[in-house]
């Protein structure tokens, strides 16, 4: 199974999908649709999807188009940032902010979510699709680059135009 | 080495207690949210919380007077916190390792509570005292057993395929310094301490401001002294950390949880949300330009501009 191996790599191996599901990776549905080579296998991104669009499996539901420059890109790293720390203000997110502010510091990592979730479950467990895997990246680019935190309290992770834009 | 374990008790409980006022203080300034309507709600009254009902069923319930159950709050909150039900529920195999660990901690914490307490009334009642000494051994071990394993098997899960990732150094050094205490406050009851006698001289002393020097030498001098200062060092430490979610669990609950004050003409909740209404954004969007001018208000009413894509 092609699956990340630590949350950190969503910054890493631009335009590489970083995970891939395979038909007999999933887990099989009842019969009569339980025959493995009636399953249409799931194609792969074409090279110049992959180079000219945002990648983390082989589909691409939002096209985000990569920057052509390294200042278009950092600038868009920023515009995250400040929309960023904007959901933890009080004037810009008080519909939320309490909630919000509670996962972020009390999330035990306790994975009940992963058991409950049917999408993470019917893809084999493939680590891309885990809830935490995506609120984890948040989590520690909240407390990295907006709090100012250390890494060793909240752990360590990247953060580029892949990471926003996967 | 007399002032010391007393030094680092007042400082370690001190620091506590400041702390946890800290995070009350912290999550409970926190604005109003929307609420999350999720049931069952604990306190509903009329017997409707059995089947996860609500008031707002009632046709002109604002005419009707509410129905709020304390108890039906207590019959929920007292096995969840004692026996962590839900999450026996959900995730039975975090649940073999965490509900020792808890529980381990509510029979120390009992334990460290009954001192203080036969501390207090040993000028005027002796015999509380007296029974509080006898019965401490059995709490005392039965708790601190538990949370030793408990947090062993929390720390041995963090190291586990699934968890691995998703841990920090500071997670694995929370559960290594539990260990730690648990484990050299158990070693000192099994080499120095069998009736619990020292650390209840200790905390006897601690409560009455009498600083004292425990009794022993050698190892019966240090091993209680370490472990006190273990402990008291845990204790401060722990509201420092995401430990203290004993304190935001309060706000889980009773905040986003079960939060479900109706919003009446002229109460104190309508107030509040006008107050939140006319706070301003800084919303970058183009269809926005909030430029921390505009308010919510400003933006629900307004007309949209036109699309000048188009």
């Amino acid at each position: 199974m092609k699956q990340p191996d630590s949350v950190k790599d969503i910054a890493k191996n631009p335009g590489q999908p970083l995970a891939a599901v395979a038909p007999e990776d999933q887990i099989p549905l009842p019969p009569p649709f339980d025959k493995i080579e009636d399953e249409p296998p799931i194609p792969p991104l074409a090279d110049a999807a992959k180079e000219k669009y945002a990648v983390v499996d082989d589909t691409i539901a939002v096209n985000i188009p990569r920057p052509e420059s390294k200042e278009e890109e950092d600038k868009f790293v920023q515009a995250f940032l400040s929309g960023l720390k904007k959901l933890f203000s009080k004037e810009d997110n008080w519909t939320f902010l309490q909630p919000l502010e509670m996962s972020m510091q009390h999330c035990a990592k306790c994975q009940t979510c992963s058991d409950a979730c049917h999408i993470y479950q019917e893809s084999g467990e493939n680590e891309i699709y885990r809830p935490i895997y995506r609120s984890e990246i948040i989590r520690r680019i909240y407390f990295k680059y907006v709090k100012k935190e250390s890494t060793l309290v909240h752990g360590d992770i990247d953060l580029n135009w892949e990471v926003v834009a996967r | 080495m007399t002032v010391l374990p007393y030094a680092v008790a007042y400082v370690g409980i001190l620091v506590f207690i400041i702390a946890v006022i800290a995070r009350f203080i912290m999550w409970s300034r926190m604005p109003m949210h929307v609420r999350w309507e999720l049931y069952p709600v604990a306190h509903e009254g009329g017997g409707r919380a059995k089947y996860g009902g609500s008031y707002l069923e009632e046709s002109e319930w604002w005419k009707k007077p509410r129905q709020v159950s304390l108890w039906g709050e207590i019959k929920v909150m007292v096995p969840e916190i004692m026996f962590l039900v839900a999450l026996k529920e959900h995730n039975s195999k975090l649940w073999t390792r965490s509900f020792p660990f808890h529980f381990g901690l509510y029979l120390v914490g009992t334990a460290t509570a009954l001192m203080i307490f036969g501390g207090v009334v040993a000028g005027i009642a002796p015999q509380i005292t007296d029974l509080i000494g006898r019965v401490l051994p059995f709490l005392g071990v039965a708790g601190l057993v538990l949370g030793l394993l408990g947090a062993i098997g929390l720390f041995l899960r963090r190291r586990g395929r699934e968890l691995k990732d998703y841990t920090a150094p500071a997670d694995l050094l929370n559960l290594i310094f539990f260990v730690i205490a648990f484990g050299c406050a158990l070693a000192t009851f099994f080499l120095v301490d069998r009736d619990f006698a020292l650390v209840y001289f200790f905390v006897q002393n601690l409560v009455t401001f009498q600083i004292v020097a425990l009794p022993g030498s050698g190892l019966a001098a240090i091993l209680p002294v370490l472990s006190i200062v273990l402990l008291a060092l845990l204790t401060a430490y722990i509201p420092l950390t995401h430990m203290s979610h004993f304190v935001g669990k309060y706000f889980a609950y009773h905040s986003i949880r079960w939060n479900d004050e109706p919003n009446l003409k002229g109460g104190s909740q309508e107030k509040t949300i006008q107050g939140l209404l006319n706070q301003p954004v800084t919303w970058a969007a183009p269809h926005i330009k909030g430029e921390g001018k505009k308010t919510w208000l400003d933006i629900a009413i307004e007309d949209m501009p036109e699309d000048e894509s188009k």
